[in-house]
């Protein structure tokens, strides 16, 4: 998820978040007495909330209502269920005549092939992303604890050359994640 | 592999925690539009019922305390404190990283590689590693006591890739020849405890594998 989209979308969890504080507080001092939120409340005009489906606005606002959660509803979800949706590549050759694209994910999918046929490698999946404005292809490799980190980098080296040269003009780059088998008997755990 | 045109690769994360109440709350305010259109559609005639929005506001303006309301009030206070909380916790990394910008491990494969390297020493039988932001430690258990220096120079070597150094430290449970090492050790062996360090690479937060 980029920073932009990340900072909207902490914006509206904090805006609701303090909303539920603020009135959930203001319930809980309401009945606790507090002075302060007890003048507040005495000048709350309970009749405007009677009268107000009766006003001419009123259809107005439930208009705006339905825009307003509308946009904002599609919006998020659209930020937030695939927050780090790679762009379709456009390769050298594409002028005005017709458009050359390239699915990032067809390219991932051929380097964790090429990783996942070395004898070190366990397995290999391979997704692009766009992880803060860097546009990847994010490679996890699996490998057993006694293959070195060298013999793994060797191989990994390999296929981001080979990404390198198929794609030079592009800002596509490999990340790799090397993670280890654990041992059938252990347990782990995290602190 | 870095290209010059292009900027430098970040250390891998987690997704921030408001991504999913940022769905939740998405779908609440679809809902509040889903209300709205309800509304609507009885105040154009087209259905008969009872608006909904106009019943709470209603509602609201002849509102008195009910005992329910406590727990309503509290739980909002909760609920809003978390949702407060997960839009300013910052995003969770997950690797570490290892010789260059685009390669990245966790914490646990440090751990296990460590373990499996102490187990290729002959003397050893059991090997445990906990890799914390600064140190791997490496718990073994050998017939050798001289197996630790031996240990830690091979560990130290094999995670020498990591970005920010490491320390390995070696600890050593000594148990006699004669036990059947491969069955483990209880607490009721004799055993001698002796440690060795040395530097390798760097890490963030404690990890423990068992490997």
């Amino acid at each position: 998820m980029n920073h932009g989209p990340a900072a909207f979308n902490r914006l509206i969890v904090f805006i609701v978040g303090a909303a539920m504080i603020v009135v959930g507080a203001a319930a809980i001092g309401w009945k606790s007495n507090a002075s302060w939120i007890h003048d507040r409340m005495q000048r709350l005009d309970l009749n405007w909330f009677r009268t107000a489906p009766d006003s001419s606005w009123w259809v107005w606002a439930l208009v705006g209502v339905a825009v307003i959660g509308v946009v904002l509803g599609i919006w998020l979800l659209a930020v937030n269920v695939r927050p780090q949706r790679a762009r379709t590549l456009s390769l050298p050759g594409s002028n005005a005549g017709g458009k050359l694209t390239l699915a990032p994910n067809k390219v991932a999918d051929a380097i964790a092939d090429e990783i996942a046929a070395a004898p070190e490698i366990t397995s290999a999946k391979a997704r692009a992303l766009d992880d803060r404005k860097r546009e990847l292809v994010q490679v996890t490799v699996v490998a057993a604890p006694e293959v070195s980190y060298d013999d793994i980098i060797a191989r990994l080296r390999e296929a981001a050359e080979n990404l390198r040269v198929a794609l030079p003009d592009e800002s596509l780059r490999p990340r790799f994640l090397v993670h280890l088998d654990g041992a059938r008997d252990s347990a782990s755990r995290v602190r | 592999m870095s290209r010059t045109n292009v900027k430098s690769l970040k250390t891998p994360t987690a997704l921030p925690s408001a991504v999913y109440y940022g769905t939740i709350i998405a779908i609440g305010f679809l809902a509040l539009a889903a209300i709205a259109v309800h509304d609507l559609i009885i105040e154009a005639g087209w259905i008969s019922g009872t608006e909904w929005y106009a019943a709470a506001f209603r509602w609201f303006g002849h509102i008195s305390w009910s005992t329910w309301m406590w727990v309503a009030a509290i739980a909002l206070v909760v609920v809003g404190l978390i949702l407060v909380c997960s839009s300013l916790l910052l995003r969770r990394r997950t690797h570490v990283g290892i010789y260059d910008e685009w390669t990245w491990t966790r914490r646990g494969d440090l751990a296990r590689r460590a373990s499996a390297v102490a187990r290729t020493v002959d003397s050893v039988h059991k090997a445990h590693t906990v890799v914390g932001r600064r140190r791997a430690t490496v718990r073994i258990v050998t017939t050798d006591a001289a197996a630790s220096d031996e240990v830690s120079s091979k560990v130290t070597q094999a995670l020498s890739g990591t970005v920010k150094p490491l320390k390995v430290t070696v600890k050593t449970r000594v148990i006699p020849v004669t036990t059947d090492a491969h069955h483990g050790t209880s607490d009721s062996d004799t055993s001698t405890g002796t440690s060795s360090t040395g530097t390798g690479t760097g890490t963030e937060h404690t990890t423990e594998v068992s490997a």
